[in-house]
């Protein structure tokens, strides 16, 4: 008998820091991410499975199907399983069927979020740098700064949200470098201190 | 297909970091670029597109010395300030609570009191990081089951709801009790009006039995896979 494939886990929720230039300086080692206006989808790379930020599977898997191909024969399956996945459809008109991956999810849990980027090399997936509006049904990885650049990208976002005619950044997100992927099923709600989001509409 | 894998030995391609490109890496459309379609169009560049506002709009308060605006701007400024100063103090307690756990289990080890708290000193006073007998419930017990395999039954049980409440039914008679209401329910053709939640809880004894049996180093594998609720508290500690 075969089991229907289920998430081992929910995509990790960032907390809430307020707006990036209010908030209180980080301690330890953090990179930045932007935050993209997307949906948010856990995908198993061996079938190319989606699953929302419920835990649900995705209905409109097909639509990304250029995508989860390039996805299936860029990473292996065996090493990372599964990939944290930000979907780019519906909300706004960019890179319809599109996926940014954020994050990969070894079976592992061990691995820090720095480990776990560095496997993730622009040899591997070509980056999506901010400036740079992504076309459709494409595979990037998301752009990665450190805080040394965070707040030049902080005021930067928005005139790409400009140029590109609509709210493609909501802001940033910022994940420490020794954070490990939590691992979690007790809830779709439950955050993650280590991934702090920074918006500018809050 | 060959895929990239970064745990695998023979991945290098010569660019010395293990990278495979299988791949044709997407093209990049920058953000000037104008399209080339059959109608001709001009570029606008930076400039805005103007958007239809979806915004309700609201009756507005007449405000005619600005008193209310200050008041409106003063609100606005405060809830961005008080969400950076949460999130910042939320990252702190979740750091001083990893930090803190590993001794917290070691100091519990073997004991039958427990302290409920560990204090950690500073010169603006003193911060408890509590860490109280109370846990959530799991969906299933596949997350405990690497820590405590066969003995998973001693320190888990299942617990159900429908709309009656699972945990007061006797241990030895639910099972016939349930067959029996299942099977009147199938009787009247009702048995989609009967849905069950399931998960797993601890038992009553959990608690203490994790200090006293289990080793400190499974106790920390287990809190990784189901924390215990950490509280950090501040108040009367001066």
């Amino acid at each position: 008998m075969t089991h229907p494939l289920t998430c081992p886990t929910y995509p990790v929720r960032p907390i809430n820091g307020g707006p990036f230039d209010k908030a209180p300086r980080k301690t330890g080692l953090w990179f930045y991410e932007p935050k993209y206006n997307g949906w948010r989808a856990l995908v198993h790379i061996a079938t190319g499975t989606m699953f929302n930020r419920r835990g649900e599977r995705l209905s409109i898997e097909s639509e990304f199907a250029q995508a989860l191909g390039l996805l299936r024969c860029t990473l292996s399956a065996e090493a990372f399983e599964w990939a944290d996945c930000e979907a780019l459809e519906r909300r706004h008109g960019i890179g319809r069927g599109t996926l940014i991956v954020l994050d990969v999810i070894p079976k592992d849990a061990k691995w820090t979020y720095e480990e776990r980027r560095s496997w993730i090399t622009p040899a591997v997936l070509p980056v999506l740098y901010p400036s740079c509006k992504p076309h459709d049904d494409a595979l990037f990885q998301s752009a990665r700064f450190d805080s040394k650049l965070a707040a030049d990208y902080w005021r930067l976002l928005p005139t790409y949200n400009q140029h590109f005619g609509c709210p493609f950044y909501e802001g940033l997100v910022a994940k420490r470098a020794d954070s490990k992927y939590p691992m979690q099923l007790r809830s779709p709600a439950e955050e993650f201190p280590f991934w702090v989001k920074h918006r500018w509409a809050f | 297909m060959k895929r990239y894998n970064p745990t695998a030995k023979n991945n290098d391609n010569g660019t010395g970091n293990g990278a495979v490109v299988i791949a044709t890496p997407p093209v990049i459309t920058p953000v000037a670029a104008v399209g080339a379609g059959p109608l001709k169009k001009l570029s606008f560049g930076g400039i805005a597109k103007k958007k239809e506002d979806t915004k309700t709009a609201y009756p507005l308060v007449p405000d005619p010395h600005g008193q209310l605006a200050e008041m409106a701007t003063r609100i606005i400024t405060r809830t961005a300030e008080l969400d950076a100063l949460t999130g910042a103090l939320e990252t702190d307690k979740k750091e001083l609570r990893c930090l803190t756990t590993p001794f917290y289990f070691e100091n519990a080890h073997g004991k039958q009191d427990v302290a409920s708290s560990v204090a950690v000193s500073s010169p603006e006073g003193e911060v408890l990081v509590t860490f109280q007998n109370r846990y959530k419930s799991l969906p299933d017990e596949n997350s405990v089951l690497p820590v405590l395999g066969d003995n998973v039954g001693a320190y888990f049980r299942q617990s159900f709801e429908l709309k009656i409440e699972g945990d007061k039914l006797p241990l030895d008679s639910a099972d016939e009790l349930l067959a029996k209401l299942q099977a009147l329910f199938a009787e009247h053709n009702a048995t989609d009006a009967l849905s069950v939640k399931e998960c797993v809880k601890p038992v009553p004894d959990f608690h203490a039995k994790r200090h006293l049996v289990l080793t400190v180093e499974q106790n920390l594998a287990l809190d990784e896979a189901y924390p215990i609720v950490a509280m950090i508290k501040t108040k009367g500690r001066k």
